[in-house]
């Protein structure tokens, strides 16, 4: 039985050389090319605690009525900022300097503009829990059937979302490139594993 | 008189008052109340009471849209301005002008002639004899440009008669700040014990308060004021250090706004930290407690290391290009640069010259090679620029065989000299001060600044690691290019391109608008993606200039980046 985690099934999902080296063999290991690094810190680790505060406000009981309102990206980008990422940001811009307080803004920008653009593809969306079913939610051993058989996904994916087609596992990607919006939507399309 | 009725809800503005703004409108709202009060005006229809003037923000004749500013606004000049200006009489002002040109100042927009020539007029600096019009002010009040002494004398009583004015709004407060460079410098020194001694013995309806380092002023300053001025002064408030209790208080308070993680909240609140730092000592400085505070927020567990100079410098620098205001034309800047760091080399000798003219003062004799008259103008009338460019050409003629000219330097937002209108007088200014007229671009104004707000820092002992010696012989390196400009031969009827611009309009409401909702909703973005947002014909420095008008824009001005926040 072949394993693959999350983070391997994204970068088979960008990498077509390692994707065809890991179908040929999963058990040989093959390095994943990583972006050679610069002075902009991406601050990954607070991305993925910010998204994953304001998800779980999105969907938790008391807020669901009022948080169902927010259907455009200026209304859900003005209460990630007023109730999450403003606080964060002053920190990260006193702390790193503007370039990285830019960076993350843009990441979490990009991120609210995504699931708005989700959201209206969601029919019927009710609340938000119509779109996010979990976020950060540890999954292990979770049978994929593929053509080639079924595949076993383990790891703790960013979020899940519901769409049309099913629920879609998505794991966030932020680029130290200059192409941070692409490499997101990219990662975010490629990534996706239909159950 | 007839009052329309005010509508519900009078339209807001984006522009924030200035100070002027403020006294200017409670000066003139307070003496209309009183022409209300005693009878002079009488309201037959509409709504006007002396109480919605003394004490309501819902008219402003300035550029208020309701129906009772505007009507004030129009009837101001012909028929409300006797009536103030009769209440002036027992003040004894030293000029009728006031009420006139406070008027003018409100009604006109930011940047505009009448208003340049209102704040030119509020200096004492000499008009345009259009500008004199324009402003309705009689001929004998249009100030004069000399003597010296004349000049300096008016230029007090203006003050005087803004103090006596203040009582018609609130009190002035003055703050001499960064007072530490005083002591490099004696004949400041005297001049400004001199200058408190006449505010406070003199000058009704202010306060006056000095800031100053404890160290540099009790072991500096002090010994060299003369005993009598600085017995004017009232007991100083030391701001004394902090104790660990306070200490705690400031950290908590200090970080609250960032909702820093529990990680660094701990390493915060490490009383073991705490009391190192306080071993041996009951309160520490603020500044040295933040900068501890710093090199822990860093992770540092050495302080942090000197950062080089010219980084340091960047970074004011960076902070210049972003604030035109900070910019402006300020004399004492190029006084300071002529007689310091742009002197700096043996072969030049800066002493006083006000001989040759009073428009000048200071003068670079260069061995065998320059002859340099420098004067530090804001604005003057086109008879004393034809009387400057009369003295360049004789003074050209006076040294043969050497570059010998005269330097005014130029900032953006200054007129353009010579004025287009200047049609006779022009051409003949223009060829005798060819390049002596340097215009400065957007970044020369900033450099030159940045020099000037760092070494005053530094005097101050602002700047971590580094004296103000360390920093003007930094500067002396840095400028060093200037030296060579200004010793460049003249170009004979040279026209900097830049001389001939108008000066930027300022920014249409429509784009105020539009930037505002743009950063409302993106909250935090930079200057770059501001200007790819709000498309081509948007420069930086337009998004700038439109930034200063609203108020809830904040910027953060790095070296390699600008970013704009909603304070929403």
């Amino acid at each position: 039985m072949a394993r693959i985690t999350v983070t391997q099934l994204k970068h088979a999902s960008l990498d077509k050389k390692w994707r065809a080296a890991w179908i040929l063999d999963p058990s040989v290991p093959v390095p994943i090319a990583r972006a050679p690094k610069n002075s902009i810190r991406v601050n990954s680790l607070l991305f993925h605690r910010l998204v994953d505060r304001f998800s779980n406000w999105l969907t938790a009981e008391p807020n669901l009525w009022s948080a169902a309102k927010l259907s455009s990206y200026e209304d859900v980008w003005d209460a990630f900022w007023n109730n999450f990422a403003k606080k964060e940001l002053l920190g990260l811009l006193e702390q790193q300097g503007p370039q990285s307080a830019d960076h993350l803004t843009k990441a979490l920008k990009n991120w609210s503009q995504e699931l708005v653009t989700k959201r209206s593809v969601t029919a019927p969306f009710k609340n938000w829990r119509s779109l996010i079913l979990t976020s950060e939610y540890q999954f292990d051993d979770v049978p994929v059937t593929t053509a080639r058989g079924i595949i076993h996904v383990a790891g703790r994916p960013d979020c899940v979302v519901l769409e049309t087609g099913g629920p879609v596992v998505v794991d966030y990607k932020l680029s130290r490139g200059a192409n941070l919006k692409t490499d997101l939507l990219q990662a975010a399309e490629a990534a996706r594993a239909n159950f | 008189m007839t009052i329309p009725t005010p509508p519900t809800k009078p339209p807001g503005s984006v522009d924030e008052p200035t100070q002027l703004n403020s006294l200017a409108e409670g000066v003139l709202q307070n003496l209309v109340a009183n022409a209300i009060d005693r009878g002079l005006v009488t309201i037959v229809q509409g709504e006007l009471r002396p109480e919605q003037l003394r004490q309501g923000s819902e008219i402003i004749i300035g550029k208020g849209s309701g129906p009772q500013s505007t009507w004030l606004r129009d009837h101001f000049i012909h028929e409300l301005l006797p009536l103030c200006q009769q209440q002036l009489s027992p003040l004894k002002l030293t000029s009728a002008g006031w009420l006139k040109v406070l008027f003018h100042y409100l009604t006109s927009s930011p940047g505009s002639e009448i208003r340049q020539g209102c704040l030119a007029w509020l200096r004492y600096e000499t008009l345009d004899e259009s500008m004199v019009n324009s402003l309705g002010i009689a001929p004998g009040e249009n100030p004069r440009s000399e003597p010296v002494d004349v000049v300096n004398n008016a230029c007090w009583l203006r003050i005087h008669d803004l103090c006596l004015l203040a009582r018609y709004y609130r009190p002035l407060l003055f703050c001499f700040d960064q007072t530490e460079d005083y002591q490099t410098n004696l004949e400041l020194l005297q001049q400004f014990g001199r200058v408190v001694v006449r505010l406070v013995n003199e000058a009704p309806n202010h306060l006056t308060v000095v800031t100053a380092n404890q160290s540099i002023w009790d072991s500096k300053v002090v010994p060299k004021i003369e005993d009598a001025h600085h017995d004017r002064f009232s007991i100083p408030k030391q701001l004394r250090g902090l104790d660990i209790r306070e200490a705690e208080e400031l950290i908590q308070l200090r970080l609250a706004p960032f909702a820093p993680s529990e990680e660094l909240l701990r390493q915060f609140r490490d009383q073991k930290w705490l009391d190192s730092i306080y071993s041996g000592r009951k309160t520490i400085p603020v500044r040295e407690f933040m900068h501890k505070c710093r090199d822990r927020w860093a992770g540092a567990t050495t302080p942090t290391p000197k950062l080089p100079l010219d980084q340091i410098f960047d970074e004011y620098l960076s902070e210049y290009r972003v604030n035109p205001r900070r910019r402006y034309f300020d004399p004492d800047v190029f006084r300071w640069l002529v007689r310091g760091p742009l002197a700096a080399d043996p072969e030049i000798v800066c002493s006083e010259n006000k001989k040759e003219t009073p428009f000048a003062e200071l003068q670079w004799s260069v061995g065998g090679q320059a002859e340099i008259l420098f004067g530090f103008v804001r604005e003057m009338h086109f008879t004393q620029w034809k009387k400057v460019a009369d003295v360049a050409e004789a003074w050209r003629a006076k040294h043969p065989g050497k570059i010998a000219k005269i330097i005014y330097f130029r900032s953006e937002e200054l007129d353009p000299i010579p004025k287009p209108t200047w049609t006779k007088s022009g051409p003949a200014i223009r060829a005798a001060l060819g390049s002596g007229l340097l215009v400065l671009s957007k970044e020369e104004s900033s450099e030159l600044n940045a020099a000037r707000d760092l070494y005053l820092e530094a005097v101050s002992g602002n700047v971590s690691g580094y004296s103000g010696e360390d920093v003007l012989r930094f500067l002396q390196q840095r400028l060093a290019p200037w030296r060579q400009r200004i010793l460049q031969p003249q170009l004979p009827a040279h026209i900097p391109e830049q001389e001939q611009r108008a000066p930027p309009p300022p920014p249409k409401q429509l784009f105020l608008e539009k930037l505002r909702i743009l950063v409302q909703h993106e909250k935090f973005l930079s200057l770059s993606d501001t200007l790819e947002k709000l498309g081509s014909g948007t420069t930086e420095d337009l998004v700038l200039e439109a930034c200063e008008k609203i108020p809830q824009i904040q910027k953060i001005a790095h070296p390699n980046m600008v970013v704009l926040i909603w304070q929403g």
